[in-house]
């Protein structure tokens, strides 16, 4: 059967196109042989569905390991929040600022950035060029600016002068870009930022719930003016992020650290979204690294207390975050774990969790946001919970900051004033009636402590006062520190590039 | 078809009514009955099966067991007598009766006929480098692979097997390396390409313990084999276009010939077992070592260690004497009409590593039919099973690397029957080796089905066409169980993985050869074809976990929850168009040009077609006037070529962008995103290769000796690498560009020689090879990196020969605080006893830019020797091989003298350096290994130079009376041994290793590979 399918087949096909009568027509039809089971980039980006599914990648790089989870290491541990949990050969070097070119933490903050770059690329690309009506590109482009800027403004922070890609990827395309300076960088980021609150939606819902939204982007460009000094501007999008009257403040504190409340809440303006138990790389997992070592909490070979909260035991006392928190405030427990601290609902059937009176880490303290224990729905380094990338009560804090900053220093401000007092008493402190830059630094400190703030608001002070406050923490840093190297590998292959000075 | 079958026998009528019109012109042609006896020119011995037949007629007979025929035919008439391996002669018929007929034999290694790419030509028309392997050489021993039907028989042809295991892989290096993708050559099987990539039809589970694939060409029965040839420079090899880059072996298999039937019956069977095993602890010394490291702490029974017996030896535990035998029954026969070839082959083989044996049934039949005068049919098929079980290997917890480290405390079964595990005093983090080995039952059975089927007709009396349809269909089904188990502290769970390979292939060829002689000073041949081929393939996976006992083995019992599957197809095709043209001036001239235009579905659509050239020439002096008369030269000839060839195995879409899944999570939902897997190269085209080839083929003394010397230089350019790129393109995988270059430079030398002839004849045949391997370009690639497990063990940088193996320098041992204090740092934790590194940057710390170059697996040349010697049906032949100057990473010895834990070591052990004795070249024990003393570094590089006597075989052949008496034609019995005696330094099982995976980048690397067996063979050939 299959021989006699091979013979009329093969026999008239081969004599067609051996005789070929010169067009060669019918070996060209013979010689193109497609995938059969991949699809080809020249055959996509052009139904809906297509790219639907282009967004969805796009959002991938947010959810990776070296973007949250452990991607903390460059964002948290060299502040004087965190701090790593023991002799590691990626978290050490940043916590002690002697970084190398070729420290894999950095390296990999480098390339999930330009490889959310890349797809949030491919969207604004190809979107224009796909099947879809007007509408729906605007917002794919919408959606792709977005994304590029919330990563470029991440790299822009940590090295400096970028290499901007603002195309597609291509073979031999943007290969040796030489690094644009910051203030290029910043227009894209506030260019694509404007354009993206303009086209993107005020809410999503259903399917489209946690894709990002006019008030993230807003709130991405409040943070991108505030940090270069555009207070003003900084403060009227901040407020009308505010002014969308779509976000609130949980009542607890808490709710925003339990399975079950935090995902895509009312205080949510952008998360990574996870799952638990899927495939690596799609769960949250943090607790993995948050979680005290040895304590059996996650009941799986994770928990391994590689970021701990900086404490008196082994910091400057009065520098430390264990040292931050006011008395009274409600905010602690959800945010360290303290000696002695009960946690009933960690793992509820064993009668909860009661944290070691001697301390389960070299600072006796330890991370307690994103460690839920151990549940049905938790895996190895993967939770289900979604990481927090901009909370409201984190916007709500930019917008005192933009205030205080433009009024110089200190401000009475009615609607920042608002905004402050709304965060802090829901911590169960007492309200203020005026603002000054210390009380919001301090603030925002404990409010956002281990989500990946802490590090950009010091780089965002005056740069001697950076330096100070890390010197009395006990980091003897300079100028050169606050910028971190470009990855060695990137300077061997891409030449156009420079190092930042002090590497 | 049918129109050009009419018109081909339109042809033969006129063919036949022109003979008839000059026969007829000639003297009346009265039917006379013509009788003769067709005999040996040299010997004078009657000629069985010659045929005689009717020139232009369908007419003809067969002489019988007396060498006689008698036939009827016009006087005038011209008698046709062929024999094959005769020169034919015409009679011309002028009376009736006798006619004897003395063939004078077509033997002269001169007129030998070879094989060459789609066709054949005399070997003294020859101008490329062409090494061929007989019948005769394939005959004298019992090969039970591919492997062994080729080592050692060519200079330029380096074959390693690459696992010891029955069935496994070999891999086979035609004139060095020049690619890093693949190195492997082509196999042309009875016309029908075939490419031997083993991953294609097995899988190989790394986290279960093994590495490599089986071979994929062990379907392939090598007693079916008539010849093989082996196409070495581009003038030989450039007619296969874009697959020849690393040379063609053209395989030929039997055929049948005209006159009586003979039936043959070969048998052997033999054992073969482990050449030498590696000095473990034994118990007392494993014992005392233990609690030495473990401050004295231990099992119970090692309180008193003059009570402690012998213990497990796991090397006998694991190793066995392995049993095999091989069986065939071949017919050959036929008509002048119609000769067939049928044979039938059973070849079954344990290893010599428990748990693992190969069988093989293979089938085949190839028939050649003449439809008419001048029109011919045919067909070759052949069948192939097999079944084989896998156990694993080359793998740091596959049988043979865990049974090393196994501690003899550890019985193999427990007092009822069971499998024991490593008690719980003993930290080893494996399982019991020989469980594993019998338990998990890895089997692969593959079916394939080749044929080829050809059409001929001659158009005139130089003009031929024929037409080839090639079909090569395989299956193979990969089954692998590994039941749930409890062994000491060592559990886990059963599961089953199931991966089908189903492949399908076929050519259809369009050739058409010239072939005239112009007066006496010219020959002109020439083949102009055209070719069409077409592959697909498809897989399917499937494996669940947790089956709810060990006996019943289907998917359906295990867990559904944890399932995984998944399945894939893949196509290419070619489309190509070739022309030879060989001129012959005077006898002398050879001039031979070829041509190939490849159209590949591997090639972007910019680079869809490359076009492959080769031109040789050769001056046969010996035939010069002024040399005809020089008494002892025969021949002298000198060749030279050149030619591009290319490698298209570059995989099947390289040139296309591809979109994969992404895990996504979206609204909490896990989702499937779609984006980039890579970015392409469009402009993506073959592997080029430029060669040039020199050579001399020299006779002298009547061909008692023959020498053929050929100096080379492959010049690799438009090797395929991948493009690095900046990580600010997003990540994807680099696209392959072709910037590489690698040279291979050689020299081969083959000698030939008729020692003694007479009663007692000797003879000799030796070759030794050269061959220079330099990386010449890398592009942005800058340097690549070989990986086994995780471990970087090669690396490959312009300048230096591909795969060379790459880590630290050590300097001895520290033997004090205070040389660990003046010497540059190592690491933290480091003390007496620990490894010195040699610090090559001298910056002052020993990190990585230390690593340097250690070694080169690649041998700087290899020889062969092979004596025969007979004497009144008596032959003995010996094979002696040589590979020198190749270096081997023995990286069983990391762990094997690792001193990092509770396994057990090689004897060393004893001599580690300890503070009460202190050693100059043992390291200390020490848990986790602060000073990380088992990077990869100088102390696991050996020499792996060897001399080894191959085989020795004792055949005799039954005299005549015997034979007679039997009612056979000829009878052999024979012994034969294998791998008897090698001579190494290498202190590993066996310093044959081979490639990993076929991988040019891994070489000379032994991961506890399935170490080659000595074996002992007896059997018998006997033809009736």
């Amino acid at each position: 059967m299959r021989i006699a399918t091979t013979i009329t087949t093969a026999v008239p096909l081969a004599l067609a196109c051996a005789l070929g009568l010169a067009t060669l027509t019918g070996c060209e039809d013979f010689l193109d042989r497609e995938p059969l089971d991949t699809i080809v980039e020249d055959n996509f980006y052009r139904t809906a569905d297509d790219m639907e599914r282009a967004a969805y990648a796009a959002y991938t790089p947010l959810q990776n390991l070296d973007w949250t989870g452990q991607g903390w290491r460059v964002t948290e541990v060299p502040s004087d929040n965190s701090q790593a949990g023991g002799t590691d050969p990626d978290f050490t070097p940043i916590d002690e600022f002697s970084i190398s070119a070729d420290n894999p933490a950095v390296n990999d903050f480098w390339q999930i950035r330009y490889r959310a770059v890349a797809l949030a690329n491919i969207l604004i690309d190809k979107a224009p060029l796909s099947e879809v009506d007007p509408a729906a590109q605007a917002a794919y482009v919408a959606e792709g600016k977005f994304l590029r800027a919330y990563a470029y403004f991440d790299l822009v922070r940590i090295f400096g002068d970028l290499p901007l890609v603002t195309r597609a990827p291509a073979f031999g395309q943007d290969l040796e870009l030489p690094r644009s300076p910051v203030s290029e960088v910043y227009a894209l980021i506030v260019d694509d930022l404007t354009e993206a609150a303009e086209a993107l939606p005020v809410a999503r819902s259903g399917g489209t719930v946690g894709r990002a939204t006019r008030g993230a982007a807003l709130s991405v460009l409040a943070k991108a003016h505030l940090t270069q000094g555009d207070y003003r501007e900084a403060r009227d999008v901040a407020q009308a992020v505010v002014d969308l009257g779509v976000y609130s403040l949980m009542p607890d504190y808490a709710d925003n650290w339990r399975l079950g409340t935090s995902d895509n809440n009312a205080e949510s303006v952008f998360q990574a979204q996870h799952t638990g138990c899927g495939p690596f790389g799609t769960g949250n997992a943090h607790q993995a690294f948050f979680a005290p070592w040895g304590e059996g909490i996650t009941k799986d070979r994770d928990g391994w207390g590689s970021q701990i909260p900086t404490s008196p035991a082994v910091n400057n006392a009065g520098t430390t975050i264990a040292d931050a928190f006011e008395p009274g405030d409600l905010r602690r427990r959800e945010t360290i774990m303290s000696p002695g601290e009960f946690y009933p609902e960690i793992n509820p059937a064993d009668g909860g969790y009661q944290y070691p009176e001697r301390g389960a880490s070299r600072s006796l303290y330890n991370i307690k946001k994103y460690v839920v224990g151990s549940a049905s729905n938790v895996c190895f380094m993967s939770t289900p919970q979604n990481a927090h990338l901009i909370r409201y009560a984190d916007v709500l804090l930019t917008l005192a900051e933009a205030a205080v900053q433009l009024d110089g220093g200190v401000s009475a401000n009615a609607d920042a004033v608002a905004a402050f007092n709304a965060v802090r008493t829901r911590a169960g402190l007492e309200p203020v009636t005026s603002l000054d830059r210390e009380g919001v630094f301090r603030e925002r400190r404990v409010e956002l402590a281990f989500e990946g703030k802490r590090w950009f608001d010091i780089l965002r002070l005056p740069q001697d006062e950076a330096i100070a406050l890390m010197r009395l923490h006990g980091k003897a840093i300079d100028a050169d520190d606050l910028l971190f190297p470009i990855p060695s590998s990137e300077l061997k292959i891409n030449t156009a590039l420079t190092q930042n000075p002090g590497y | 078809m049918t129109t050009r079958l009419r018109v081909a026998t339109r042809l033969r009528s006129l063919g036949a009514t022109l003979t008839l019109l000059l026969g007829l012109a000639g003297v009346a042609g009265a039917q006379v009955a013509v009788t003769g006896t067709i005999t040996d020119g040299d010997t004078g011995e009657p000629l069985l099966g010659a045929s005689v037949l009717v020139k232009g007629t369908d007419v003809g007979t067969v002489t019988d067991y007396d060498g006689d025929f008698a036939i009827d035919a016009p006087i005038g008439a011209t008698l046709l007598v062929r024999y094959v391996g005769y020169l034919a002669e015409e009679h011309v018929v002028s009376r009736a009766g006798d006619l004897d007929v003395a063939l004078e034999p077509n033997a002269t290694a001169l007129d030998e006929v070879v094989v060459v790419g789609y066709g054949s030509q005399r070997k003294s028309d020859l101008t490329g480098s062409v090494s061929s392997v007989s019948e005769e050489e394939l005959k004298s021993l019992p090969v039970t692979g591919l492997d062994q039907a080729l080592q050692g028989k060519a200079a330029g042809v380096y074959v390693t097997q690459n696992s010891g295991a029955p069935g496994g892989g070999l891999s086979i290096r035609i004139r060095g390396i020049g690619s890093t993708l693949t190195a492997e050559p082509l196999y042309v099987i009875d016309g029908v390409p075939v490419v031997s990539d083993n991953a294609g039809s097995s899988t190989a589970y790394a986290d279960l313990g093994g590495a490599q694939n089986s071979n994929a060409l062990n379907t392939i029965n090598p007693n079916d084999i008539e010849s093989i040839e082996i196409l070495k420079d581009a003038s030989a090899t450039a007619i296969y276009g874009a697959r020849a880059a690393n040379g063609v072996v053209l395989i030929t298999t039997k055929r049948g010939k005209a006159g009586q039937s003979s039936v043959s019956v070969e048998s052997y069977a033999g054992v073969s077992q482990i050449s030498k095993q590696l000095p473990v602890l034994g118990l007392r010394d494993y014992a005392r070592y233990f609690l030495e490291v473990n401050n004295g702490n231990g099992p119970e029974e090692f309180d008193r260690l003059e009570l402690l017996g012998e213990g497990t030896d796991w090397q006998d535990a694991i190793f066995q004497r392995a049993f095999n035998q091989n069986h065939q029954v071949t017919i050959l026969g036929g008509s002048e009409a119609t000769q067939f070839a049928l044979s039938g082959g059973f070849n079954q083989r344990d290893g010599i590593v428990i748990g693992s044996d190969f069988e093989r049934f293979s089938g085949r039949f190839n028939v050649d039919h003449r439809l008419a005068e001048r029109l011919k049919v045919g067909a070759s098929l052949l069948y192939a099973r097999t079944n084989e079980r896998i156990v694993f290997n080359d793998n740091s917890s596959g049988v043979v690397y865990t049974a090393l480290l196994m501690p003899p405390n550890v019985p193999v079964r427990n007092a009822d029957g069971t499998f024991a595990g490593p008690s719980e005093d003993v930290t080893l983090q494996f399982d019991n080796p020989v469980a594993r080995a019998l338990d998990t039952d890895d089997r692969n059975r593959k079916t394939r089905l080749l044929s080829n089927l050809y059409f001929e007709a001659e158009l005139t009396d130089w003009l031929r066409y024929r037409t080839e349809l090639g079909t090569d269909n395989n299956f193979s089904d990969h089954r692998t169980f590994y039941p749930s188990f409890e062994r000491g502290d060592f559990s886990g769970r059963s599961g089953l993985r199931i991966s089908d390979n189903q492949s399908g292939f076929w050519i259809n060829k369009h050739l058409l050869t010239v072939d005239e002689q112009f007066g006496e000073r010219h020959k002109l041949s020439g083949l102009l074809g055209f070719e069409a081929q077409k592959g697909t393939y498809e897989w399917l996976y499937a494996a669940r976990e947790n089956l709810p006992n060990n006996e019943l083995r289907q998917l359906n019992l295990g867990d559904a929850g944890q399932d995984a599957n998944g399945g894939g197809a893949g196509h290419f095709s070619l489309a190509s168009w070739f022309s030879r043209v060989n001129y012959t001036l005077r006898e002398r001239y050879l001039f031979t040009a070829t041509a190939r235009i490849d159209g590949s579905s591997r090639f972007g659509p910019s680079n869809r077609y490359g076009f492959f050239p080769s031109a040789a020439v050769a001056w046969r002096a010996s035939e010069e006037a002024f040399l005809k008369d020089v008494g002892w030269l025969d021949n002298l000839k000198l060749r030279v070529g050149v030619g591009a060839v290319g490698n298209q195995e570059i995989g099947l879409y390289s040139y296309l962008a591809n979109i994969q899944g992404y895990n996504a999570v979206v609204a909490g939902e896990l989702t499937t995103g779609f984006g980039p897997v890579n970015i392409a190269n469009p402009d993506v085209r073959w592997e080029s290769s430029v060669q040039g080839n020199i050579g001399i083929d020299l006779g002298l003394v009547d061909n008692r000796v023959s020498v053929t010397l050929d100096v080379y230089r492959k010049q690799a350019n438009g090797m395929l690498l991948p493009a690095i790129l900046p990580a600010t393109v997003g990540g994807f995988a680099a696209p392959f560009v072709n910037i590489g270059e690698i040279n291979n430079d050689g020299v081969e030398l083959t000698v030939n020689t008729v020692n003694v002839t007479g009663a007692f004849d000797w003879s000799t045949s030796a070759n030794v090879t050269y061959n220079r391997n330099e990386v010449k370009r890398l592009g942005s690639t800058g340097a690549l990196t070989g990986v086994i497990q995780d471990l970087p063990v090669t690396r490959t940088e312009e300048g230096r020969s591909i795969g060379e193996f790459y880590g630290y320098r050590t300097d001895g041992i520290f033997q004090s605080l205070d040389e660990i204090a003046e010497a540059p740092y190592q690491a933290d934790g480091v003390r007496a006893g620990d490894i010195r590194f040699r610090d090559l940057n001298g910056d002052g710390v020993i990190n990585e830019e230390d690593q340097t170059f250690l070694g080169s697996p690649l041998p700087d040349f290899t020889a062969n020797l092979t004596n025969t010697i007979g004497y009144k049906g008596f032959e003995l032949s010996a094979q002696v091989q040589g590979v020198f100057g190749n270096e081997i990473l023995n990286l069983l010895n990391r762990d094997l003298t690792g001193f990092v834990n509770q396994r057990n070591q090689l004897d060393a052990a004893s001599a580690r350096y300890q503070p009460t004795a202190p050693s100059e070249t043992v390291p200390r024990f020490v848990f986790n290994d602060p000073n990380d003393n088992r990077r990869i570094s100088d102390r696991y590089i050996e020499d792996g130079s060897f001399i080894r006597l191959r085989t020795v075989n004792l055949a005799y052949a039954l005299p005549g009376e015997a034979t007679d008496k039997l009612r056979l034609t000829n009878a052999k019995v024979y012994v034969s041994a294998q791998n008897l005696v090698t001579l190494t330094d290498y202190s590993g099982y066996d310093p044959e290793i081979g490639s990993y995976n076929q991988n040019p980048l891994i070489n000379g690397v032994d991961n506890g590979r399935y170490p080659i067996a000595q074996g002992l063979t007896a059997g018998f050939n006997a033809t009736f």
